[in-house]
């Protein structure tokens, strides 16, 4: 087989397209950045080799050397016996030439862009920048100038390229020198993919190589598809994935190979681990380890091993109402703290700063709110697939202990109750951990997800899958504030001085008012479901961040001096959930 | 009905050695259908002539998505509550046309008299209260002429639409019917609720009145043309749908579907007689083949050319390979769907009313063991003739009730519209891709 292309059509066809393990995301041509010289994605210069039918040539700035002839494609594009002769005996010459003897472009004429129709004469004049407002600048920018599907006419003669080698004039089937002329070839077809006659790899085989001498000077500014910065260690035998001291990201390109001791972790600046030099990466490219999943893997690769625990059916609407709880438990954690920043600080960059964090965190605390809604439309569909003839009950109790788990360095996160506090710096550290992948509010979703994958529940996935998307978001968002605030060293600066508000403050009672009225309009329109419940969870938003809603009472709680705090509701409906 | 557990837990084994993939010529160039998934794919020339010759690299390269194991859900044998009914509401029909399956309802003598209240809710409530709630509910209604039990009809049809409001479901209603009778509280039904309305109308009159004619008086084509004008005008929520049935004789099939279309159907499906009167001889394939084709080549170039076309067997295929239709039944047969005969037994076909080996229980429950046994003989993968055929799970062994008659010649009518198809929807996708964007949202709406 010359080529191999196979296209998905209908829509099944489409769903199999999947990316290998370790590609980068840039690996399909429709996701480059359109980048137009050699680097990133594809190499531009790959298309312009195919320029004329059936021919490829390797194009250097001075000069158009012919690299392959396909007598096949010319014969089975139609074309006269004579003229597939031609590109038979230069196939034929290509394989006998001696190396300082090749076939180069001597002659060139067409319509070229910006130019219109010329002949050039490459060896009697050459192209050259100074000539530049009459006659393209140099040989590639002559053959990128080509206008597509014109006339293209390229005289080939055999040339001497090494002037110092004494091998002789060779003896050629070819009679050069040699004419063709033809339309200028379609790089693309119809449906705008790459024409079939580009094999699979040749966009990308002139792209940094590890084994070039300047690989070393990819990185994220550039090139940084193939050419990680920064990767987790290759693990020693016996060492398990999670261990934490095999954890750290450290630098890709270090000199020390060796795996006897875990390498140092790599700073913002890059690390300080001394990397393979220039000459040595010519050298030593093999060295550098293949890496999948962020990890350099040495042994044959296994996939992540996450054996599913699908809960019993039992307990699966139990984890879901203690997940809403967690929900709008931190929710209620980080309005406390959003309202406890002091935006009206006199420092222009301190006041910035807070500012920042305040819309972030509360653009984070509307998310939970936006997954406590969520989790109750899985809970109600659920209600209704079990055909049970009760009515639904939403979950809004907030969760009486948050969850805990286990840090990637091994250090416990423990379980604890909601707190109200202000975004002092333990505090934010607190959140950052709550939001931690695979840590603790993360963790409540995986059993919920294995059960639904587990029985095929797509749509149910799918919404999972989602919430816990935007927790690593949350993450993201959370580390992004905490380096904003860590810029000031005394917390005091970003912080309001609040005290804890007294039980009969007007303020404070006006809050929880407007808290009960939230949770009782959800109530009734998460009840109901999204059609008929939709007028509901519309003035529940409104009383939410409407101009009387809860968001304007936490601002009057803080501007009285307190901290904004949530009362646990006496109704039955809100009472808090524990954990399963 | 069925215990959850018993769901999915029969199969039947896919023939290991049968092809996985086929490969077929567009106008676009060259194609490859792997059979499992209905999976449609460009490939260049070399790689599909590598495929027809066996290469074993070329192979390896279709190895992950194209073997039947790609798709386990094809050897499931799908023992599920039931999801759609039909109720024969009657043994009689005011036509007495010559090729009926049903003789006029009465099944040859197998059916007889009408469809009581309580036989007809009590199949109803039975569907109702089983049904997976999350899919959509379909009541039929099928006869004999089913408007000849108006009354019982419009009962069945608010007592069902009541009581799936109260738990919750997607109820919606079918009807097959000669559309003679239609009164204007009969539109004002069809209009109010989600009906798939089926109208068996052959032609312009003198083709339909030949075959369809009334017991007594004149031209039902004339009746039939009165009676539809305002609900083909005004349909509300009803689907329209002609079905024109073909037998032996007449094979015109161009002319019979422009005067369909012209009476105002924007669906129109035709239906080749296999058993019985006017049935298709072995040698009568290959003509018909031909006429489908002639009609289904005009039609193609309709929707290329970005028009509608009514003519639904064309429609129905090019939406299903753009989908990747793939299944080892031809319908829901004793599987989600069941026909009620007018005395109340469930029947895993209308069709097979009074045919004992069809009959699998009644509104008190299913012979499950019945069932099971009709389901697994039924499976694609248990079809001799059907095993190794490429078309295996798109055409997924024909008709049941038919399958008596099925034989080389019928089968290769089969593949060769399949054929066609297939080819016709890689121009048709390439041309007027914004049609199946449509098809498929049409198709999202009525997953039944």
């Amino acid at each position: 087989m010359t080529s191999v292309k196979l296209l998905p059509r209908n829509m099944t066809a489409a769903r199999v397209e999947r990316r290998a393990v370790g590609n980068p995301v840039t690996t399909r041509l429709e996701a480059g950045v359109g980048n137009c010289f050699p680097g990133l994605e594809f190499d531009i210069r790959n298309l312009d080799r195919r320029f004329y039918p059936h021919l490829s040539f390797d194009i250097l700035r001075t000069s158009l050397i012919l690299a392959a002839s396909d007598p096949d494609a010319a014969k089975n594009a139609g074309l006269a016996a004579a003229e597939v002769q031609k590109y038979q005996d230069l196939r034929d010459d290509l394989i006998s030439l001696p190396g300082s003897w090749a076939f180069t472009i001597t002659g060139l004429s067409g319509d070229f862009l910006g130019y219109g129709p010329l002949t050039l004469d490459l060896v009697a004049s050459p192209l050259q920048p100074a000539d530049s407002a009459t006659r393209p600048s140099d040989d590639w920018a002559a053959i990128r100038l080509l206008r597509p599907g014109t006339t293209v006419t390229i005289t080939l003669s055999l040339t001497r390229t090494v002037s110092t080698d004494p091998t002789p004039t060779p003896t050629i089937k070819s009679s050069v020198p040699l004419t063709f002329s033809g339309p200028r070839a379609a790089y693309l077809d119809a449906d705008g993919a790459l024409a079939a006659m580009f094999e699979a790899g040749e966009l990308t085989q002139s792209l940094c190589s590890p084994w070039t001498h300047d690989f070393r000077d990819c990185n994220c500014g550039y090139w940084a598809s193939n050419h990680p910065d920064i990767v987790q260690p290759a693990l020693p035998e016996g060492v398990a994935a999670d261990d934490p001291g095999w954890s750290p990201w450290v630098q890709w390109q270090r000199f020390n190979r060796d795996t006897a001791t875990p390498p140092s972790a790599a700073d913002a600046s890059g690390g300080s681990l001394r990397e393979i030099d220039y000459f040595e990466i010519n050298d030593r490219w093999q060295s550098l380890d293949i890496v999948l999943d962020g990890r350099e893997v040495r042994g044959a690769y296994a996939a992540s091993a996450h054996t599913p625990a699908p809960l019993p059916a039992a307990e699966l609407e139990r984890h879901l109402r203690y997940a809403a709880g967690v929900e709008l438990g931190v929710m209620l954690e980080y309005l406390s703290a959003v309202f406890s920043l002091n935006t009206l600080a006199t420092d222009a960059v301190t006041r910035a700063d807070a500012l920042a964090a305040q819309a972030e965190l509360l653009r984070v605390a509307i998310g939970e709110m936006k997954h406590l809604r969520e989790v109750n439309g899985i809970l109600r569909t659920l209600h209704i697939q079990s055909g049970s003839g009760a009515a639904f009950v939403p979950a809004l109790g907030a969760a009486t202990l948050l969850p805990g788990g286990t840090r990637g360095d091994g250090s416990a996160v423990p379980q604890r109750p909601i707190r109200f506090r202000r975004l002092e710096k333990s505090v934010m550290q607190e959140f950052v951990d709550i939001e931690a992948p695979s840590l603790t509010v993360d963790g409540v979703y995986t059993r919920i997800l294995d059960t639904f994958v587990a029985s095929g529940q797509e749509e149910l996935s799918a919404v999972v899958g989602s919430i816990r998307a935007d927790g690593a978001e949350h993450y993201q968002t959370f580390r992004l504030i905490q380096e904003w605030l860590d810029r000031h060293a005394d917390q005091a600066d970003y912080l309001l001085t609040l005290s804890d508000p007294p039980a009969t403050n007007a303020q404070h009672l006006a809050l929880q008012t407007r808290y009960v009225n939230v949770l009782t309009l959800l109530a009734s329109g998460y009840a109901n479901g999204p059609v008929t419940g939709g007028a509901d969870i519309r003035s529940a938003r409104a009383a939410m961040l409407g101009a009387t809603g809860v968001r304007q009472a936490c601002e009057d709680v803080a501007a009285a001096g307190f901290l904004v705090k949530f009362d646990t509701p006496s109704d039955p409906r809100f009472t808090p959930v524990a954990p399963p | 009905m069925t215990s959850p557990a018993s769901v999915h837990s029969l199969r039947v084994a896919a023939d290991p050695e049968a092809d996985a993939f086929r490969v077929f010529r567009s106008a676009l160039g060259t194609h490859v259908l792997l059979l499992a998934r209905s999976q449609v794919f460009d490939v260049s020339p070399d790689l599909a002539e590598a495929l027809q010759r066996g290469d074993p690299e070329a192979r390896q390269l279709l190895e992950d998505t194209a073997s039947t194991e790609a798709n386990p859900s094809l050897a499931d044998v799908p023992e599920i509550p039931p999801q759609s009914i039909s109720l024969n509401l009657t043994s009689a029909c005011n036509l007495g046309c010559s090729y009926c399956y049903a003789d006029r309802g009465s099944f040859g003598g197998a059916q007889s008299g009408v469809m009581s209240q309580a036989v007809a809710l009590a199949a109803v409530d039975r569907v109702l209260d089983g049904c997976d709630r999350r899919a959509p509910v379909t009541i039929g209604f099928l006869g004999g002429e089913p408007f000849l039990q108006r009354t019982l009809l419009h009962e069945v049809v608010a007592h069902a639409a009541r009581r799936g409001v109260k738990l919750g479901l997607v109820v919606r209603f079918s009807v097959t019917t000669n559309g003679t009778l239609f009164e204007p509280d009969d539109l004002a039904l069809l209009r109010e609720h989600r009906f798939a309305v089926t109208v068996s109308i052959d032609g312009g009159r003198t083709v339909h009145d030949r075959k369809r004619r009334l017991l007594h008086g004149p031209s039902s084509f004339d009746l039939i043309a009165r009676s539809l004008a305002p609900l083909l005008e005004r349909p509300g929520q009803a689907q329209l749908s002609a079905r024109a049935t073909v037998t032996r004789d007449d094979f015109a099939l161009g002319g019979r579907y422009d005067d369909i279309v012209a009476l105002g159907f924007r669906d129109v499906g035709f239906s080749p007689v296999r058993v019985g009167a006017g049935a298709l001889l072995d040698a009568d394939w290959p003509a018909y083949l031909k006429a489908s084709l002639a009609l289904a080549e005009r039609e193609l170039e309709r929707l290329i050319a970005h028009e509608h076309t009514s003519f639904s067997n064309l429609a129905v295929a090019l939406r299903q390979i753009h989908r990747g239709a793939a299944a080892p039944y031809p319908c829901g047969a004793g599987g989600g769907y069941f026909s009620v005969s007018t005395r109340g037994s469930w029947y895993a076909c209308h069709r097979a009313i009074g045919d004992a080996a069809f009959e699998l229980g009644s509104s008190a429950g299913l012979d499950l063991e019945k069932r099971r046994a009709f389901l697994a003989s039924r499976h694609v993968h248990a079809q001799s003739a059907c095993r190794t055929c490429w078309a295996r799970y798109l055409c997924s062994g024909s008709c049941h009730q038919e399958v008596a008659a099925r034989g080389d010649a019928s089968c290769d009518f089969v593949r060769g519209w399949l054929e066609f198809c297939l080819a016709a929807y890689c121009r048709a996708s390439a041309a007027n891709p914004a049609w199946f964007r449509r098809g498929s949202e049409r198709a999202a709406e009525r997953p039944s």
